[in-house]
This record gives structure tokens, C-alpha cells and sequence, in this order.
């Protein structure tokens, strides 16, 4: 069973985040990037299939400009067998990935193709269900657990009121949550051998894809900094503060 | 197998997760129980970090000079100790590499890449460390064996290692080309293990006295040629210093690191102590300290990558002194900003002080980094680069 699974490249989860002065984004000059963790994870559970045999081969894509291949290569370190690369220097928003992933698909033709539920950056969560959607394919989201059964898979997915388990046809795609697993660091090896393995570059329109936003990012803020709280005397205090100054009760 | 900066970048995000997820929280521990973390030592086998020095055919993807620097230094930000147990593994497997026969090196290099064996690399002696030409322990040729005598003192890992690197004399009267090195295993009749000495810092590290007792070892386990030996220790030398250097710093950042974060913390005379001009003096020193100390350790590895020339070599030991000094002295400064705090168990900076004493003697005490300064200018002037690189 071949494989597909879609990387981002992302601000390090260890960096603060600073907005640039002008509110038109975060800054992203010199701050250190990495694979989002999601994505992570979306490898790691590729990688586990193929090691249990389930899986034949890992095709890892990642969607940006150039620094993405480093992504790329993390991936091939964590066990992909190749990468793809659909290079564009465009600032690129859940729908145009989708609609690029899925030109991908077609191409490839894998039978599972496995997402992060979202990006640490924009927390968008919703690439993997338009890719699901554009393609007509079966959908489960928020995996924690995922079995292969024959021309099935059972994702069990972490919903609001607990856990739910779904069924799946072959071929499907399903992004991960956080318990899915606990994703491996690169062994010195494998990221030696990892530069052997094949990238190939593609462009948006040699797949015949526009992927321009159709959002346009108005403003970008900083959340409120935290007040600083008071203390209170008595119980009778805290209760009347909750009653009338915090509405609460 | 060349490692690129790409993959150097890569190789330090592995290792930073290893230091923050498994190095970190077990640091503390370490220090208290002093006791060696195999556990650890095994994560980073897994990681393939033993490997570095130890080249492809046999097991590592190495060597590299640079990518094990760095990777000291990370973990030393977190653990010294553990730091010194990474890299004492190349100290003491790169003699192996440098003047191992074929069958030496088939034999020990992928165990000791893999991590299952820990290597030892045994040159002081009671009667000194810093005047490697001077030891006394003793090799006396028997037909195909030689027989070897002597003891053998602050040996990193000598309780645990699965193979010993033991310099000895075959020539008593021939003074540094009278050295030869050989490779013995653990489980040599007549190396004797003794017990591990109980130093001020870098405990989880151990430091073994070994005794040679009529140890005999075959002629095939000589490193090179009779009396080259000195040589293959001095190549290892400007290496080792430049990591007592970065050990030395990974531990001074982090003193700064927090000496930063409790200052703008901790609340004195209603404001917090680090907008005290006394205090913010202080830390001023310390980072300004710090950042010269990391300049001049990242200008003397460049150096010594563009060749193992004699200038190279005195910038390693210039790199040695600065760094390890400045080190010394921001940790005990970190303690300062502590106050009584500072002083307790409780809060990491007093470890960070034990660890570092060590460094100003290890790998030559600084009192021979100046000598071997001071005998360069003495010979050649000031060793001062004309080329603009700017």
C-alpha cells in the first residue's frame, strides 16, 4: 500500500512568536523552523506502517518556496522513501494546498494519504478535509488509533464527547491527533542516508493548479497581555467580584 | 561521508529533542546520585551520536571534527557531565581510528560506534597529566606479546569501558618517542579496575584508577609503530580542547540563561534585582564574557578545519584558556545572582559552578595553555591573522 503523506514547514514550536511591526504577519526572518508537529506525527505513523509491513512506500509532499525541501528531508530522515516538492513562493492558504495535494494524489495514486489535523502556525485544521472532499474520498479526522483491515481502515477519532470509531474505504484520508504516537527524532544514519533519497520538484502549474489566495489577511495582532490579578480577603469578597464585576455566577 | 550543513542543522535538532526530552530532566538526578546514566548513554547510541568519529566502513558516518563540538555543547547547557561522557567516547576511539591495524579497527569501532562498548582512553598517571612524555608505565616486548606495568589515574569511564586505549612506555630513555599505545579489552587479565574517585563536579562521570599488572597484550593490539604513539595522543589533543571549550560554554550559557531569567524574577527593594545597576553590571559582564569566549571557540574550529597547523593548534589552547576561565567565572557569578539561593541544591546554578572547575585542568591545565602560548609568541610573534575576512 503506497503512502502519501503532506508536511509543512513551520515556525519551531520552541520559538516565541513575534508579529512584525507593520501587524502584516509574524516574523519569520532568521527564526528557526521545523516541521509542524501534527506532521509530524503523519510520518511517524507512515513509517510504522511500513515497518509493520502494512505499508510499501512512503511518498512525503510538502507545498512552499524553497526552504521546504529541508522539511522534505526531515522526513525522508524520520523513513519516507522519497519526496515531492511543489515549489511556489506564494503564501499559501488551506484550499490552494488541497487543491494542490490533490493534483498530487491523482498523480500518485496512493491508497491512504495521512495529514496533521492542523498547522501550529495558521491552526487552520481544514486541508485534510478539503483534500478528502475535492478527491470524494472517505474521511477521518482526528485520529488517535489507526488499523488497516484488508480494503478498510479503522481510524479511532478523539471527538468532543470522548472517542469514536469509524470505518473506512480504502482509499481515505485521515489526519492525526496528538496520541496517534510519539513521533521518532531523526537518527544520525538516516539523515545521512536521507540526502540519497530522490526530491522531486513540481510546480503548481505543471499540475495545472492556481493556488493565489482568495483570503486576504486584513491585520495581525498580538494577543492582550495577561492583567495581573488581585487578591481578595474573604469568600463573601470573591463571590460579590464573581457577581458583579465578572458577571460569572 | 562528508557531513553537510544541512544535515549538521538536522543532526542538532535530533540532538536539542534528546537534551530536552530524556538529558534535562534527568540532570539533576545524575548530579545527586552520581552514578553513570546508561540509560542515556543507550538513547544516544540509538541516535547514532557514537558514530560521529568513527568512519562509515566501520559502523559510524563519520569522522567529523565540527557536528561532535557543537553536540557537546548542547548537552553541557543541560549536563556537563553527560556532555563529557558523549565526548569522551571520541577522545578515546579516534586513536583507534587514526593508528588502529584493519583487524583493530574491524574489531572495536562498530561496537563503539553502536554504543554497546564504552571506550577509555588511559594516559595520566599519579605522577602527572599534563607532562604526557613523563609517564612511567611500562611495556616490555615478550616474543609476540608485550608485557605492560604501571598505574594509571583520572581515567573518564575507566569502570565502565568495554576497551582501553593505554599509553605506556616502550622506551624509557627515548622521553615523547619512547610512547606506544595499545588497544586492550576489558576483560584482560591484569587490568585491574579500581575504585572511582568522588571529584567536586561532574558527577555521573566516572574517573577510575586502573593498575596494569604484568597485562599482557598481543603485538597486534599496538596502535601504529613502536614509540609513535605521542603523536597519535597530540593529534587527538587540539580536538579535546577545543571540546573543554565547549563544554566549559554549553554550561556558562546556560548560567547566563538563568542568571537573565531569575534576575528579572526575583524582587528586591519593590523592583526586580536585575534593574539594580549592581546587579545588571553583573550580568553585563557575564554575557559580554560569554559572547567573547563563543567567538573566539567558533574562529579556533574554523582554524583547525582549514588544517592542523601549529597556529591552529595555539588557538585551540587560547580557545581552551578563555573559555574555561570565563566559564569558571559566570557560574560562580550565577551564584552570585542567586544569592542564598544560588548556594542550594535546589536551584541547578551550584552544579554548574562544580561542573566547570574541571575544565580549567582538564585537556592541559590553563597554566599549560599559557606556557604553550607563550613559548609560540615567544618562537613566531603574535599569531595574528592579516586577511580581511570582513
Amino acid at each position: 500500500m503506497k503512502v502519501l503523506v503532506a508536511v509543512k514547514r513551520v515556525i519551531d514550536a520552541n520559538v516565541k512568536v513575534r508579529v512584525k511591526t507593520d501587524g502584516s504577519g509574524v516574523e519569520t526572518a532568521n527564526v528557526k523552523m521545523a516541521m509542524n508537529p501534527f506532521c509530524e506525527i503523519a510520518v511517524e505513523e507512515a513509517v510504522r506502517m511500513k515497518e509493520a509491513g502494512v505499508a510499501t512506500e512512503i511518498v512525503a509532499v510538502s507545498c512552499g518556496g524553497a526552504s521546504c525541501a529541508e522539511t522534505l528531508r526531515t522526513a525522508l530522515a524520520m523513513g519516507a522513501d522519497r519526496g515531492i516538492h511543489v515549489q511556489t513562493d506564494l503564501a499559501l492558504q488551506p484550499l490552494g494546498v488541497a487543491k494542490l495535494l490533490k493534483a498530487v494524489i491523482e498523480k500518485e495514486q496512493p491508497k491512504l494519504v495521512i495529514t496533521g489535523k492542523q498547522a501550529i502556525d495558521d491552526d487552520s485544521n481544514q486541508t485534510g478535509q478539503m483534500v478528502a472532499g475535492l478527491l470524494g474520498w472517505a474521511q477521518g479526522t482526528f485520529a488517535s488509533k489507526l488499523t488497516v483491515e484488508g480494503e478498510q481502515l479503522r481510524a479511532k477519532r478523539e471527538v468532543d464527547g470522548g472517542l469514536e470509531t469509524v470505518l473506512l474505504k480504502l482509499p481515505a484520508v485521515v489526519t492525526t491527533d496528538l496520541r496517534l504516537n510519539e513521533p521518532r527524532y531523526a537518527s544520525l544514519p538516516n539523515i545521512m542516508k536521507a540526502k540519497k533519497k530522490p526530491i522531486e520538484a513540481l510546480t503548481p502549474d505543471a499540475l495545472g493548479v492556481d493556488p493565489t489566495p482568495r483570503l486576504t489577511v486584513l491585520k495581525v495582532i498580538e494577543p492582550p497581555k495577561r492583567k495581573s490579578g488581585t487578591k481578595v480577603k474573604t469568600v463573601a469578597e470573591l463571590v460579590e467580584k464573581l457577581r458583579n464585576e465578572a458577571k460569572v455566577i | 561521508m562528508a557531513i553537510d550543513k544541512a544535515q549538521r542543522e538536522q543532526i542538532l535538532e535530533s540532538v536539542d529533542r534528546l537534551v530536552r526530552d530524556k538529558i534535562a530532566p534527568r540532570a539533576a538526578e545524575i548530579d545527586a546520585r552520581d552514578e553513570f546514566p546508561r540509560d542515556l548513554y543507550k538513547a544516544a547510541a540509538e541516535l547514532g551520536l557514537f558514530g560521529l568519529w568513527i568512519p562509515e566502513e566501520y559502523g559510524g558516518i563519520g569522522p567529523d571534527m565540527v557536528t561532535p563540538l557543537l553536540i557537546s555543547e548542547r548537552i553541557a547547557r543541560v549536563s556537563a557531565s553527560f556532555s563529557l561522557s558523549f565526548s569522551n567516547c571520541g577522545d578515546a576511539c579516534t586513536p583507534i581510528v587514526i593508528g588502529g591495524s584493519e583487524a583493530l579497527k574491524r574489531r572495536f569501532l562498530p561496537g563503539i560506534a553502536a554504543g554497546e562498548i564504552i571506550p577509555a582512553f588511559c594516559l595520566s598517571e599519579p605522577g602527572g597529566g599534563s607532562d604526557a612524555a613523563a609517564i612511567t608505565t611500562r611495556a616490555v616486548r615478550d616474543g609476540d606479546h608485550y608485557v605492560i606495568n604501571g598505574r594509571k589515574m583520572w581515567i573518564t569511564n575507566g569502570s565502565i569501558a568495554g576497551v582501553y586505549t593505554i599509553f605506556a612506555k616502550t622506551d624509557p630513555d627515548a622521553g615523547h618517542k619512547g610512547v606506544s599505545a595499545f588497544v586492550v579489552p576489558r576483560d584482560t587479565p591484569g587490568l585491574v579496575i579500581g575504585r572511582d574517585e568522588t571529584l567536586i563536579g561532574l558527577h555521573g562521570s566516572p574517573t577510575t584508577e586502573l593498575t596494569f599488572e604484568n597485562l599482557r597484550v598481543p603485538v597486534a593490539n599496538r596502535l601504529g609503530e613502536e614509540g609513535e604513539a605521542f603523536k597519535i595522543a597530540m593529534e587527538t589533543l587540539d580536538e579535546a580542547r577545543l571540546n573543554c571549550s565547549a563544554m566549559a560554554l554549553g554550561a556558562a550559557t546556560s548560567a547566563v540563561e538563568q542568571s537573565i531569567a531569575y534576575a528579572k524574577e526575583r524582587v528586591q527593594f519593590g523592583k526586580p534585582i536585575i534593574e539594580h545597576q549592581g546587579l545588571q553590571f553583573l550580568v553585563a559582564e557575564m554575557a559580554t564574557g560569554l559572547t567573547a569566549a563563543r567567538a573566539l571557540w567558533k574562529e579556533s574550529i574554523r582554524k583547525l578545519e582549514r588544517g592542523r597547523t601549529r597556529e591552529a593548534s595555539v588557538h585551540a589552547g587560547m580557545a581552551k584558556l578563555i573559555a574555561t576561565d570565563v566559564a569558571m567565572r559566570v557560574t560562580t557569578d550565577a551564584v552570585q545572582v542567586f544569592g542564598a539561593n544560588g548556594l542550594s541544591r535546589n536551584y541547578p546554578v551550584e552544579r554548574l559552578m562544580r561542573d566547570v572547575k574541571a575544565f580549567q585542568i582538564f585537556d592541559g591545565t590553563n597554566q599549560i595553555q599559557k606556557m604553550v602560548i607563550g613559548r609560540y609568541c615567544q618562537k613566531n610573534g603574535l599569531p595574528l591573522e592579516e586577511g580581511i575576512d570582513l
